[in-house]
């Protein structure tokens, strides 16, 4: 049956994406980012878990970082734990807490905007509906054409780099060097006759074809989702 | 109105410093003409000159007059008029498809021009269908095989049919099958009294569908060539000279005398990315030291997974290889890129360096062998030694490639296409260090190719990929079958 329902369009997700962001960065209290963070996180996992893993790990290692930081800038307050001589107080908990959770929900909120809508419709909905200007729409749309094109530049240039006897993964500044001196090479070229090739293609001429945003039930749900959100996060202050 | 009139005085990209020198020329309504010559010749800068992308985009300079379907492309006003009469074809796909799928490529000229989106669809549905595209519509671009991308660049440049249609080196990296198709293309195209203009300098492919055929040497338009005198021996002959490819090999029939031993031994081996699946089935060859094997067959038929294979890139789905002796998976890697060494297509993937000098200099460290040696071998190295290997020409990306890739492996070179854009002049200069490095030093070569001419002038063997399996046939018969399928004979 939820096959069978249209998503929502591309616009209120991104619209949906970016209050939620404001919204992170707006909220200070650990439990006003929880209601944010647990819910776009669990969300997002669940309709992105299976094309955008990598997230996941990323997450996690943010999470850890943050701590380690949090360890150095804001160990401040009651002592709440003790590993011999590390001691771990509550401001550190509270921090890696708040920031995990602001990550979490913006992160989740991105999950759920790239799982439920396609490559090229986010572009004509954002330059039609959004009137997002056609330089950035055209980036964005070429960019995701780029992506794999790069992906495959890398592994190429991997296999150059074990030929010519090179670490596999780049640990020194001149490992990352050899990698992005023949990627950015190429890219820029390759950037150059693009440019080109849309010039002669009557890029300068287009002109941005609007449209009404679309306004249905599967937006409605996405509206009623993030003003449940805000009630539920300002409940308790009211 | 003639589509194209051009009468150039001077012409360059720099201040001072003049690429094109008198150059004129026009175009009737629906013919179709060919501007070819030699590597460095101007042609690509004509094609930026006429189409006004020299001036309005790259800060170059013309002196002269232009007009094209009756614009003036050096005035920026009348530039942005372009795209509605003539549609482009560039060199390579991956620099000129924008768009993520094959449905957004072909509408985004519509949609700059204004097109309603009915009339978008149905023209899109009906290019697509054309080139055999309408399947993948919505697919990524990326999923496309190359001929596919080259076809999907047909179908963007026509979709608003334009009256004139300009195609830069329609047939670089595109193998005979691929050729036999852009042929056709331009048949439809003058059946269709479409004005098209060719830069190619593989012109054996087109001598019987123009009417007439300009030569750039030196930034100068040397000869025009009309009517009978386009079939002429002589004709050939004398472009031959100046580096355009006018007719097919010749094969060298001398056959060399090859060393008896074995560098690289494979048996029964089988590749591909799908146990399932395999690309290719029961490979059985060796290559015997000082020996060159081509190895041909139409694109993502597998000679590039092989040779990747065969380096220890890919792992094999069956089978063994052998290097001198050793089987491939008991040989460290630093000793098995020591005996065995591929090169790209795109020489570009093999440059670690910002600057000539040190490039060569990082491969003397890595690898022992002397500065100057190297330098010998690079003979413009001293005089672009600060030049970026990425900004050097891509005949000379080309030679550096094979010399870094020698530098590691002196006993076998793996070499991906090392032809692909290089005109007649350019391969004869790959041709003399191939050879020297093979008689000279002993090195074996397999390449992976679909070029006529190393089959003629440079290989001792040929190997060819067809149905999943591989079979040796003589030259003759490699021949026959390239230049056969691309409709030359």
């Amino acid at each position: 049956m939820f096959s069978r329902i249209r998503k929502p369009t591309p616009t209120s997700l991104f619209i949906y994406a970016l209050a939620i962001t404001v919204l992170a960065f707006a909220f200070k209290d650990i439990r006003q980012l929880a209601v944010i963070g647990l819910v776009n996180g669990f969300l997002g996992i669940y309709l992105g878990l299976r094309r955008y893993k990598w997230i996941i790990l990323l997450l996690l290692l943010s999470a850890w970082g943050t701590f380690l930081n949090a360890l150095a800038v804001s160990n401040t307050g009651p002592t709440l734990y003790q590993f011999g001589p590390i001691t771990i107080k509550e401001g550190a908990i509270h921090a890696t807490i708040a920031i995990t959770l602001r990550l979490t929900s913006i992160a989740g909120a991105a999950l759920i905007f790239f799982a439920l809508t396609k490559p090229r419709d986010i572009i004509r909905y954002l330059e039609s509906e959004l009137r997002i200007p056609k330089g950035i729409s055209f980036a964005i749309a070429y960019a995701i054409r780029l992506f794999p094109l790069m992906q495959k530049d890398y592994r190429e240039i991997q296999i150059a780099r074990m030929e010519r006897g090179f670490r596999k993964t780049p640990l020194s500044p001149s490992d990352i060097k050899s990698i992005l001196l023949p990627l950015l090479s190429l890219g820029y070229e390759r950037a150059i006759w693009v440019g080109i090739a849309a010039e002669l293609r009557g890029f300068r001429l287009r002109e941005t074809r609007k449209r009404k945003p679309i306004f249905g039930i599967p937006e409605a749900f996405i509206l009623t989702l993030l003003l449940l959100q805000v009630i539920l996060a300002l409940a308790p202050y009211m | 109105m003639e589509p194209l009139k051009f009468s150039i005085e001077k012409a360059g990209y720099r201040e001072n410093k003049t690429v094109l020198r008198n150059v004129c020329g026009k175009v009737n309504e629906g013919e179709t003409i060919l501007i070819t010559g030699p590597s460095g010749s101007g042609k690509t800068t004509l094609l930026l000159a006429i189409t006004g992308v020299l001036t309005n985009l790259l800060e170059g300079w013309v002196y002269g007059k232009i007009s094209i379907a009756g614009i003036n492309p050096l005035n920026f006003a009348e530039f942005t008029k372009i795209p509605k009469f003539v549609g482009t074809v560039l060199q390579d796909p991956d620099k000129q498809l924008a768009m993520p799928t094959p449905w957004d490529e072909v509408s985004f000229i519509l949609e700059n021009l204004g097109y309603s989106e009915d009339e978008i669809k149905e023209r899109v549905s009906t290019a697509l269908s054309r080139f055999g595209l309408f399947e993948k519509a919505f697919e990524h671009i990326e999923h496309l095989s190359g001929g596919e991308k080259r076809r999907l660049t047909f179908a963007s440049a026509i979709v608003h049919q334009p009256p004139i249609l300009i195609l830069d080196e329609p047939t670089a990296s595109v193998d005979p099958w691929g050729i036999r198709e852009i042929k056709r293309f331009i048949r439809e195209l003058k059946n269709e009294e479409t004005t098209t203009i060719v830069i190619e300098h593989k012109i054996k492919y087109f001598l019987d569908d123009v009417d007439k055929i300009l030569v750039m040497n030196s930034g100068k338009l040397e000869k025009v060539i009309e009517g009978e005198e386009i079939y002429s021996r002589k004709t050939a002959d004398e472009l031959i000279k100046i580096g355009i490819d006018a007719r097919p090999p010749i094969v060298e029939s001398k056959e060399r005398r090859i060393d008896s031993e074995i560098v690289l031994e494979v048996d029964s081996l089988e590749i591909g990315y799908n146990e399932n699946k395999p690309l290719i089935r029961d490979i059985s060859f060796d290559l015997r030291k000082g020996e060159i094997v081509a190895l041909i067959g139409p694109n993502g038929c597998g000679k590039t997974t092989l040779l990747k294979t065969l380096i220890g890139a890919l792992k094999p789905l069956n089978g063994t290889i052998k290097i001198q002796g050793q089987e491939i998976n008991r040989l460290k890697r630093n000793e098995r890129f020591r005996r065995i060494f591929y090169v790209p297509q795109q020489p570009d993937y093999l440059f670690l360096e910002s600057t000539l000098m040190k490039e060569l200099s990082i491969t003397a460290k890595k690898t022992g062998k002397s500065l100057e040696e190297l330098i010998g071998l690079v003979p413009w190295a001293k005089k672009l030694g600060n030049e970026s290997p990425y900004r050097l020409s891509f005949g000379q990306r080309r030679w550096l490639s094979i010399i870094i890739a020698w530098s590691y492996s002196t006993s076998i070179l793996l070499l991906d296409e090392p032809t692909s854009g290089l005109d007649y002049r350019l391969f004869t200069e790959l041709k003399e260090i191939i050879n020297t490095l093979r008689s000279r030093k002993g090195t074996s070569f397999l390449v992976a190719t679909h070029d006529p001419r190393i089959v003629a002038e440079l290989a001792d063997r040929v190997l060819f990929v067809r149905d999943g399996r591989l079979f040796e046939i003589d030259k003759w018969n490699a021949i026959s079958i390239l230049e056969g399928v691309a409709d030359v004979f």
